[in-house]
């Protein structure tokens, strides 16, 4: 930087000088006030007692003497009284002394203030936006959504997907013997239990139905297929609900079920709604399928269909296959069933199913 | 008298400046006046046959854009960790801050405060996540700067940990 002419600098000094209203400490190496100066009384310190520890008379000062560090700069201390300083801490050359020096800080705290306050409250708006979008769309939609990046038009397409659907087993009477509080409470242990793995592994969830919620994979970018995505999250579900039966059991309350039905074919996904409020949605044969095979699920059951099963076939995974008559649907259809939390699957009735290694 | 100086910590919005009031003044205001730089506030009290000067320093909430200056941390005996049980990321935040005290203080004494307890229907903090990390070593109270509660006796629990004693 160039010299600044002689004039510019008193100037500039006397400018400071005035705003700034600076007052120093000279402190030895103990801690002792040895000398002060300046704008002393402008800052409150008319009593000041040299010899005596500067920490008893300025108590915010507490663990900064002497000072370890050549500069230390502590801005926009609030003293109490109205007063604001900015307090620098430098350490001579010679290491014998520390000198404090105080500046008056008001006019640059007050304009501070009034751009945090407008910052922190635009944070804590966008905070409680994005809250209540992530918990209604999950938060890798809203992330998309966000970002113009979401993955299908909003007037509609047809994808390639695999729809879930989970459901606690007799609900309806549970609920029909039950409160309306005990009722809220149960279904806010077990939906949770159920949305959460579902966003864990890249699912849109489709709808919150009362006991039940249908999820959507295979929009979403993902490394696996969509069959197995589903599959993980059934089997995440149905943990997740015996962590829930295990809590329930503890406080002495009855323990649920949950059946998941998975089926995978051409769906048509799009948003629906007004254009103030909308959401996403899948509708089309498979969507019903899945549905219907849900149904047919036993508790603790994952029940596929042929198509989900077929692009699962090389994982490995043991399956019981059965023939079901299902309601809508003019033939039997072939649907695979998995009991991930058990062993060995329980019997089959024996009239519809056979043993099935794929 | 002994002196003891208490950094209050944590994300912006969280309620540190209303314990510190509640706690100082037995004042509460709903209005939201963000804290810019520190505010250093003063309260005595009884702890046994001792008089304590506990010497608070109200530090301004951290966000994307200002870190907390480890340098205002130093002198410290305690750290009142502050959350907003309504808004789970600043649990998040207060473990960042303790971690990042102890590279500069070491291990002292310190709190999670939950605050903001009169609004518990309105909390998104998971039970399990708190059951967590109190497994972890974490202690926590609940607090209200609103209503008080919990108030006084996390400032008493904090001054019991730095004279040393536990079990408070």
């Amino acid at each position: 930087m160039s010299t600044l002419p002689e004039r510019m600098i008193r100037y500039l000094v006397e400018v400071l000088l005035a705003e700034r209203q600076p007052a120093f400490l000279e402190v030895d190496a103990t801690g002792r006030l040895l000398s002060s100066g300046g704008a002393l009384a402008h800052h409150g310190l008319t009593e000041l007692q040299h010899g005596i520890h500067v920490e008893e008379q300025l108590s915010y000062l507490m663990g900064f003497l002497p000072s370890p560090e050549e500069r230390v700069v502590l801005s926009n201390l609030q003293t109490g009284s109205g007063a604001c300083i900015d307090v620098h801490i430098l350490r001579d050359s010679q290491e014998t002394s520390t000198w404090v020096i105080l500046l008056d800080a008001r006019s640059e705290h007050e304009h501070k203030q009034v751009m945090q306050q407008k910052g922190n409250e635009l944070s804590l708006k966008t905070e409680k936006q994005a809250r209540v979008l992530n918990a209604h769309l999950g938060k890798s939609v809203v992330q998309m959504l966000l970002e113009g990046s979401w993955p299908i038009r909003s007037s509609g397409e047809r994808r390639n997907a695999t729809i879930l659907f989970s459901d606690i087993r007799d609900f309806t009477p549970f609920s029909e013997r039950s409160t309306p509080e005990s009722v809220f409470r149960t279904l806010n242990q077990y939906i949770p239990a159920m949305l959460d793995p579902i966003q864990e592994h890249s699912g849109i969830v489709d709808k919150i139905a009362g006991d039940a919620v249908m999820a959507v994979f295979g929009i979403l970018n993902a490394v696996d297929a969509s069959p197995k995505l589903a599959v993980h999250t059934a089997t995440a579900i149905l943990r997740n609900v015996a962590d829930v039966n295990r809590l329930r059991t503890a406080e002495g309350q009855p323990c649920l079920e949950v059946g998941i039905g998975i089926a995978t074919g051409p769906v048509a996904v799009g948003l629906i709604g007004t254009f103030e409020r909308r959401g996403f949605s899948a509708i089309g044969h498979h969507v019903n399928f899945a549905s219907r095979l849900q149904g047919q699920a036993r508790p603790g059951e994952i029940l596929l269909d042929e198509e989900s099963h077929r692009l699962l076939e090389q994982d490995g995974v043991r399956f019981n296959e059965r023939m079901l008559q299902l309601k809508g649907f003019s033939n039997p259809v072939r649907a695979f069933g998995l009991f991930p939390l058990l062993s060995d699957a329980p019997p089959e009735s024996e009239s519809r199913t056979k043993s099935h290694r794929s | 008298m002994i002196q003891k100086k208490i950094c209050m910590l944590g994300s912006f919005a969280v309620g540190k400046t209303s314990l510190v009031r509640r706690f100082v003044h037995s004042m509460f205001t709903d209005k939201y006046l963000t804290t810019v730089g520190v505010k250093i506030d003063n309260k005595k009290l009884v702890y046994g046959d001792k008089e304590v000067s506990l010497l608070l320093w109200d530090l301004y909430g951290e966000d994307e854009f200002q870190r907390v200056q480890t340098s205002y941390l130093r002198g410290s005996s305690g750290l009142l960790l502050v959350a907003d049980g309504t808004r789970p990321e600043t649990v998040d935040k207060a473990i960042e801050l303790r971690d990042k005290t102890v590279t500069s203080l070491g291990n002292i004494p310190y709190l999670l405060l939950m605050n903001k307890c009169d609004l518990a229907e309105q909390w998104e903090v998971a039970p399990g996540r708190l059951r967590q990390l109190a497994q972890s070593g974490w202690r926590i109270l609940h607090t209200s700067a609103k209503t008080g509660e919990g108030v006084e006796q996390s400032f008493l629990s904090i001054t019991a940990m730095m004279m040393g004693d536990a079990t408070k």
